[in-house]
């Protein structure tokens, strides 16, 4: 193998201590290691702790280099820093100075696997007799060892090993492998001649007519010449077109899975592929075994389908991954361990339903004093609905700037009425509170959040207001309360008030206010937690259906701390 | 969640729905509700039956209604739950679509 071949066969082993393994080819040089897919990264890790230039694979003149591209800490090959030297095969690379970070640079990974792979098919096999019953121990025998051994090689070499195999047993010249494209049409997917070399896929044309019968028929098909076939003449074009002289399609049936465990009807065998061998040579397959046939179809439908439930499996992975991000970058622009203010004390909780949600609470001090608190709900649920969280986020935080927050609902309302595709609205309360205790809100929609003063609840406004996002012509208004000493506010979604109980039945906003008249002098914390219990008492063990939220805040009163005097508020 | 409709005198099409109108019901009736949407001059909703109404349903209420305000046509809705209806008030819907809760008025604010 020539060294511009070399990376052919480089593999990385990612070993972090808190993801799966993974084994990644080095598919092209130079080949860049690093955080997130910028910077051209072949291998992106999604890891804070390494940096997103990390390192680099790259030709050197006897082989291939590792070079350090500014991970942080640098790079350390078998425990030796390095800025970058050559590796071999098994070197240990460990990025960064944790040993949870480690690949392992692994070449002729393929080659390996494969010669391990053959050396077993022969102690398999034992002695390869020229009998076709023999032909047909051996066939199974190898291709049972394939099928045990593809989910260790990429599937195109397991492919291509079977094929390879298939040939040998039937004395084709050349065998393709095919499988149904996105329109069900059969396409080539990997071709391979007489000694194992590989074919273009693109330029093998087999038969249709052939493949089409054999389809039809759900079993092997043996074309000996025109003549004998028991095709019409006018659908064997392509035949003639190629002058091939014979050929065997053996058609590639999944097994059948059904698809609901209750359900007694059959679902029809699914078509996977199909196995296409052909010759120049006529009379080649005649004197073929159909049970060698029928084992080879069989076996090789099983490879394809564990290696399609492989690769749903993957992908699985992949988003599952994904979402996992998803969830991590909406924790992190939730406050994080609420931080108390002079006049106020506070405590929330975002518990999603789903990795990640479309409710949330925000809480920022603005420049003037005043502590601005916001809690939103987005319509529906998963991904979409929290895109649109981290947008109205990112909007609502332009009021630190001192913009009107009246209009920046209005704002908000208009331009996601003008983008009706994005299909989501939002119930939104913002309110600010003053250190002098008045407390002026603007609401959308949203329930209205809970006062409790002196043992008794009572509810900011009982009046209607829209969400922002669903109907255009909405316009809002704020309004505002004096708030007492030891005002507890508490702002939630519906997901408190709809968790439902056994029987289908609301926990309702009267039992939310019953929960909360019992916390007369509790903390915001104890207030909280008392809310959080009844509402899980009541579901009694029932899974979560919506995001559950809670804010809760208590007015200190204006005590010596407080800066600004009494009196007149700037404007919102 | 299911949806059926019936033809009343005056151009009217009566929409029947019944069940929970959460994510899953919205997303069952969406289409429905639109192509209706588009070929109905007086649309009345009939709520009597939608046990639980929330945020994805509502929407799939209030677009309709405006695309058919939009081409000119009314839209009334009738017979909602007091969940149901407390949901529609709280987003202030009551202010755009007129909630019914006999039927000669709902018939009636659609002639």
């Amino acid at each position: 193998m020539s060294d511009l071949h070399a990376s052919d066969h480089a593999y990385l082993e990612v070993m972090f201590a808190d993801r799966p393994e993974q084994v990644v080819p080095v598919h092209e040089l130079p080949f860049f290691v690093g955080r997130g897919r910028e910077n051209g990264n072949h291998l992106s890790l999604d890891d804070l702790r390494i940096s997103r230039k990390c390192m680099a694979i790259s030709e050197g003149a006897s082989g291939l280099l590792i070079e350090d591209r500014g991970q942080r800490d640098g790079i350390f090959v078998n425990g030796e820093p390095t800025k970058g030297r050559p590796l071999a095969d098994g070197d240990r690379i460990r990025l960064g100075t944790d040993d949870g970070c480690q690949l392992v640079f692994r070449l002729n990974l393929e080659a390996d696997l494969k010669q391990e792979a053959e050396s077993k098919l022969r102690s398999l096999l034992g002695s390869w007799g020229g009998g076709s019953a023999d032909e047909l121990k051996g066939l199974r025998l190898l291709l049972e060892a394939t099928s045990l051994l593809h989910s260790q090689l990429p599937l195109e070499s397991v492919l291509a090993t079977m094929l390879d195999h298939a040939i040998v047993i039937t004395h084709a010249d050349r065998g393709m492998l095919l499988e149904p494209d996105v329109s069900g049409v059969l396409q080539v997917r990997v071709a391979r001649g007489r000694d194992s070399e590989s074919l273009d896929p693109a330029s093998m044309n087999p038969s249709r007519s052939v493949l089409g019968k054999a389809i039809e028929l759900e079993s092997a098909v043996i074309n000996e010449d025109l003549n004998l076939a028991d095709i019409n003449l006018q659908s064997a074009q392509s035949v003639v077109l190629q002058l091939l002289r014979s050929s065997v399609v053996i058609p590639l049936m999944g097994a059948p899975r059904g698809t609901d465990a209750s359900s007694t009807d059959i679902a029809p065998r699914q078509l996977l592929g199909a196995v296409y061998l052909d010759s120049k040579r006529t009379s080649t397959f005649s004197a073929l075994d159909r049970q060698i046939l029928d084992a080879l179809g069989a076996q090789a439908g099983s490879i394809l389908d564990n290696a399609r439930l492989i690769e749903h499996e993957r992908e699985r992975q992949r988003l599952e991954q994904e979402l996992s991000i998803a969830r991590n970058i909406q924790q992190a622009l939730v406050p994080q361990g609420l931080q108390d203010f002079p006049h106020l004390a506070l405590t929330g909780i975002h518990r999603p339903c789903h990795e990640v949600g479309g409710d949330y609470f925000d809480v920022w001090p603005l420049p003037d004093g005043r502590i601005a608190l916001l809690i939103a709900d987005v319509a529906g649920k998963g991904l979409g609905a929290a895109l649109l969280t981290t947008m109205l986020q990112g909007a609502l935080s332009g009021m630190t700037l001192g913009v009107d927050p009246v209009k920046v609902f209005d704002h908000l309302n208009r331009f996601l009425c003008d983008r009706a595709a994005v299909g989501r609205y939002a119930t939104m309360f913002f309110g600010l509170v003053a250190p002098d205790g008045i407390f002026e809100f603007v609401r959308a929609g949203h329930p209205s959040p809970l006062l409790l003063r002196r043992g008794q609840v009572t509810e900011l406004y009982s009046e209607g207001s829209f969400p922002i996002g669903l109907v255009a012509q909405a316009s809002f208004s704020s309004a505002q309360i004096q708030l007492q000493p030891e005002d507890t506010l508490v702002l939630f979604t519906d997901g408190v008030t709809e968790a439902e109980g056994k029987q289908r039945e609301l926990f309702g906003t009267d039992r939310l206010i019953g929960a909360l008249g019992r916390h007369r002098d509790s903390s915001p914390g104890a207030v909280q937690t008392g809310i959080l219990d009844a509402v899980e008492k009541f579901t009694g063990g029932t899974s979560q259906s919506d995001d559950i939220t809670l804010l809760v805040v208590r007015y200190r009163g204006v005590g010596e701390s407080a800066i600004p005097t009494a009196g007149s508020p700037a404007g919102v | 969640m299911t949806i059926s409709t019936e033809s009343m005198d005056g151009e009217i099409t009566r929409v029947l729905l019944d069940g929970r109108l959460d994510i899953q019901g919205a997303a069952t009736i969406d289409l429905r509700m639109n192509v209706l949407a588009g070929s109905c001059k007086f649309l009345l909703v009939d709520l009597c039956n939608v046990s639980f109404l929330g945020s994805m349903g509502l929407r799939s209420l209030v677009l309709p209604a405006q695309a058919v305000h939009r081409r000119g046509g009314k839209v009334a809705l009738f017979g909602p739950p007091p969940m149901v209806e407390e949901v529609l008030k709280a987003s202030n819907i009551d202010k755009v679509i007129p909630i019914f809760h006999d039927l000669d008025s709902a018939v009636a604010s659609l002639c």
